[in-house]
C-alpha cells in the first residue's frame, strides 16, 4: 500500500518538484482569495506552464493550486463577506459573524489550520483507499472500462445539479468535440474539414482556458466595478489556531470524513460537502443555536471538509479514471498530456509517479499551513486588487499559456471560440463542466465500447455476460432512471430517506 | 401594462446547439460517406456514436426551445420593467459593448501576433486592455504594459524555452 510513497520519494524529493509545490500552494491561496477566481480558473491558467515540467513537479505544482485555492476563499469570506470561490460560501456563515466581533484574526488562523488538517486527513484516505481501488479496477477489460467511462459521463447530468437537460447538451457537446480528429477504428479523418489544426483535434487546454478563463474575463467586465477596493481590515494569525482546530479533533476528523466520502463521489464537490459538514455539526453540537454566529465549529466543519474533498476527488481520478467535477478533469487532461494515463495501470507501472502525486498533495497540505498563517497579511493585501489591473494580466496568462502549447496561433483561435462560446452558455446558465468531463471522457469511452465490440465480433452481449461491467451497467441505469424520474418523487424519496 | 414575449436572446444557445448537430449530420452524410468509415459494423463505423450525440443534442435542444417559447406564453413581460431597463441602458450596454470590445482586440492581437512579434503586439494588446477598464494614467498605462510584456516574455520565453513570435522587425531579447 505505501510502495507508490516510498517509490515517489525520489521523484517528489527534487528542487523542480518542491518548488513546484510552494509556488503552486501561494498561488492557489492567492488566487482563492481574489473574489471571482478559484481552483479551477488557477489550475487552468498555469495548466500550459505544467508541460514544460517534469510530470510530478507539473502535477504538483496544479494539484498545490487545487488545494491553495479551495482555501484561500475562506480569507475573503471572513474579512470581507466576498467568498473569494464559492467553496468558502459555507465559512462565511460564521467566519464572518466572528470577524465582526473583533476576532477576525482567529477566524482566518481557524480557517487555514483546519484546511490543512482537512487536507492531510483527505490525504490519508486517498493513499489508502486509490491504491485499493486500483487494485480492483486491474480486472477491468474495455467492456468494464466503457461502463466506468459511461458512469462518468452519467455524471455530468450530476453535475449540473437543476440543469440535468442543458447539463447534458454541454456534455454531448464535449463528447462531440472530442470526436474530431484521427478515428483509429476507421483509420481516417473525421470533421477536420481540410484544417490543419484540426487533424490532431482540439487541444483540451485551449478548450479550457478560452471556455472557463476567457468567458470570466468578458464576464467580470460586463459586470463593471473596475476600480472597486474593498476596504479590509489587518489581521495577522497565529500558528497556535492549529491547537484550538486539533482541540476539537471530533469536528475535524468527522468533518474531513464527509468531504473525503463527498469529494470521491462524482458529482458532489466541495460546496456540496461543506455545507453538509457544516449542518452535520450544527445538528450534532450541544449548542446548534450558536451556529451562524460566529462560532470556530462552524469553520472548522466548512474549511475541513471542502480541503478533504480535494483528496477525495483524486480517488477515483486517479485509480479508476473517472473525474467527478471540471477540476478533476482537467488535473486528468493534464496527467494524460503529460504522458500518464490514470487509471489502474498508472498505479502498476507508474507506483514513482502516483507516489510523487500523494507526496505532493500531503505536502501542499503542509505548506499550506505554514505558509497560509505567515503570508496572510500579504494575501489578505490583495484582495484590494483591482480589477482594472488583474483582466489584462489574466488575459495576458491565457494568451501566452496557450500559444506556447504548440506555437500555434491556432490554438489561440479555439481558445477565442471557445471564451465567446462559454459566455454565452454561462449567460443562460448550461454548465460547462459536463463539457469538460464529457471532452476527456469521450475518447476513452468510444474507444473503449468500439474495442468491445472488436473482441466480441459485433456481440453486444459481451457487456453483460461479464459480471463487473454487468453491475456498474445496472448502476449506470439506476442513474438515468434517477435522472428521469420526476422531480416531486425524487424529493419525497430524500424526504423520507 | 404586460405583453407577452418571446425571449429570442435565450434562443441562442439552442440554436447554437442544433446548428452543431447539423454540421456533424452534413458531415457523416457527405464527407465521411465519401471515405467510406460511415457505414457497415458499429466498431468500423465512424458516423455513429457522434450521430448519436448529434441526435441527443437535436432532441433537447427542441425540447429547450419549446420549452422557452411556452414560458414566453406564460410569464408576461412588463413593459413598465422594460422601460426601466431601457433607462438603465446605456451603463449595461456601455458594460456589453467593453466586453466585444475586449474579445475584438484579442481577436486583433491574435491577427497581428505573428507580423508585429510578441514584443510589439503583447504592449499595444496590454494598452488597449488597460484603457478599456479605465485606467486613466498614461504613465501606468505604458509602465504595466511594457513591463508586464517583458516579465511574462521572460518567463515563458527566457525560462520554459518558448519561441515567442519575433515579428518581421525580429524583436527577440530573450
Amino acid at each position: 500500500m505505501f510502495e507508490p510513497l516510498f517509490q515517489g520519494l525520489q521523484l517528489f524529493f527534487t528542487m523542480d518538484a518542491v518548488f513546484a509545490v510552494l509556488a503552486g500552494t501561494l498561488l492557489g491561496l492567492l488566487i482563492g482569495v481574489l473574489p471571482g477566481l478559484g481552483p479551477l480558473m488557477g489550475i487552468i491558467l498555469l495548466l500550459p506552464v505544467t508541460f514544460h515540467m517534469e510530470p510530478v513537479a507539473g502535477m504538483g505544482l496544479l494539484i498545490a493550486i487545487y488545494v491553495g485555492g479551495s482555501c484561500g476563499g475562506a480569507i475573503s469570506a471572513i474579512l470581507v463577506r466576498i467568498p473569494g470561490t464559492p467553496l468558502a460560501a459555507a465559512t462565511l456563515l460564521d467566519g464572518y459573524p466572528m470577524a465582526q466581533k473583533g476576532r477576525a484574526k482567529e477566524a482566518v488562523g481557524i480557517a487555514i489550520s483546519a484546511s490543512a488538517l482537512g487536507g492531510v486527513l483527505g490525504g490519508i484516505v486517498l493513499i489508502f483507499l486509490a491504491p485499493l481501488l486500483a487494485r480492483f479496477a486491474l480486472e477491468f477489460a474495455p467492456p468494464e472500462t466503457f461502463a466506468l467511462a459511461l458512469t462518468g459521463l452519467l455524471v455530468i447530468a450530476l453535475v449540473s445539479n437543476e440543469a440535468t437537460s442543458k447539463g447534458i447538451m454541454t456534455g454531448a457537446f464535449g463528447l462531440l468535440i472530442s470526436t474530431i480528429g484521427y478515428d483509429q477504428f476507421a483509420n481516417d479523418l473525421r470533421f477536420t474539414f481540410g484544417v490543419n489544426g484540426l487533424l490532431g483535434g482540439i487541444h483540451i487546454v485551449a478548450m479550457v482556458v478560452g471556455l472557463f478563463a476567457i468567458s470570466e474575463v468578458i464576464v467580470q467586465i460586463k459586470s463593471g466595478f473596475f476600480s472597486r477596493n474593498p476596504d479590509v481590515p489587518w489581521v495577522r494569525p497565529s500558528l497556535s489556531s492549529a491547537l484550538l482546530v486539533l482541540s476539537r479533533w471530533v469536528n475535524l476528523v468527522r468533518s474531513s470524513a464527509i468531504g473525503s466520502f463527498l469529494g470521491a463521489l462524482p458529482g458532489a464537490g466541495g460546496v456540496v460537502s461543506s455545507f453538509t459538514a457544516y449542518a452535520i455539526a450544527r445538528s450534532t453540537s450541544k449548542t446548534p443555536e450558536k451556529f451562524g454566529t460566529g462560532i470556530e465549529d462552524g469553520i472548522i466543519a466548512t474549511e475541513s471538509a471542502n480541503n478533504a474533498t480535494v483528496g477525495g476527488s483524486l480517488i477515483p481520478t486517479l485509480s479508476l479514471g473517472i473525474p467527478g467535477d471540471a477540476t478533476s478533469a482537467v488535473l486528468m487532461g493534464a496527467l494524460i498530456i503529460l504522458g500518464f494515463f490514470p487509471g489502474p495501470n498508472l498505479f502498476e507501472q507508474h507506483q514513482d509517479v502516483v507516489g510523487g502525486i500523494f507526496l505532493a498533495y500531503m505536502s501542499a497540505n503542509v505548506v499550506l499551513f505554514f505558509a497560509g498563517i505567515l503570508l496572510t497579511p500579504l494575501f489578505v493585501a490583495c484582495i484590494k486588487f483591482k480589477k482594472q489591473y488583474l483582466l489584462p494580466f489574466i488575459t495576458l496568462l491565457c494568451v501566452l499559456g496557450v500559444f506556447s502549447l504548440e506555437s500555434s496561433t491556432f490554438h489561440l483561435w479555439v481558445m477565442l471560440a471557445f471564451g465567446a462560446i462559454g459566455y454565452v452558455l454561462r449567460r443562460y446558465d448550461y454548465p460547462l463542466a459536463p463539457m469538460v468531463i464529457g471532452m476527456v471522457l469521450g475518447p476513452i469511452a468510444e474507444s473503449n465500447f468500439r474495442r468491445s465490440l472488436v473482441i466480441s465480433g459485433n456481440d453486444y452481449s459481451f457487456f453483460i455476460d461479464r459480471p463487473i461491467a454487468a453491475t456498474i451497467l445496472a448502476i449506470n441505469l439506476v442513474i438515468i432512471v434517477w435522472m428521469l424520474c420526476p422531480k416531486v418523487w425524487k424529493n419525497r424519496l430524500l424526504l423520507r430517506a | 401594462m404586460t405583453k407577452n414575449s418571446i425571449n429570442t436572446e435565450s434562443l441562442i444557445a439552442p440554436v447554437f446547439f442544433l446548428a452543431v448537430a447539423a454540421i456533424v449530420f452534413w458531415q457523416t452524410n457527405t464527407d465521411l460517406v465519401e471515405k467510406d468509415i460511415a457505414s457497415g459494423s458499429m466498431q468500423y463505423n465512424a458516423a455513429f456514436v457522434p450521430e448519436v450525440l448529434a441526435t441527443v443534442l437535436v432532441i433537447l435542444a427542441v425540447s429547450q426551445i419549446v420549452q422557452i417559447i411556452r414560458n414566453s406564453g406564460t410569464n408576461p413581460v412588463s413593459i413598465d420593467a422594460q422601460d426601466d431597463a431601457s433607462a438603465e441602458a446605456p451603463t449595461e450596454r456601455g458594460l456589453a459593448v467593453r466586453s466585444v470590445v475586449a474579445l475584438v482586440l484579442i481577436a486583433l492581437y491574435i491577427l497581428a501576433l505573428r507580423p508585429l512579434g510578441y514584443h510589439i503586439a503583447t504592449p499595444m494588446l496590454l494598452a488597449s486592455l488597460f484603457a478599456l477598464l479605465n485606467v486613466r494614467n498614461p504613465l501606468l498605462l505604458l509602465g504595466l504594459s511594457i513591463g508586464l510584456s517583458l516579465v511574462s516574455a521572460y518567463v515563458f520565453g527566457g525560462l520554459l524555452n518558448v519561441v515567442l513570435p519575433a515579428g518581421v522587425f525580429e524583436i527577440a531579447p530573450f
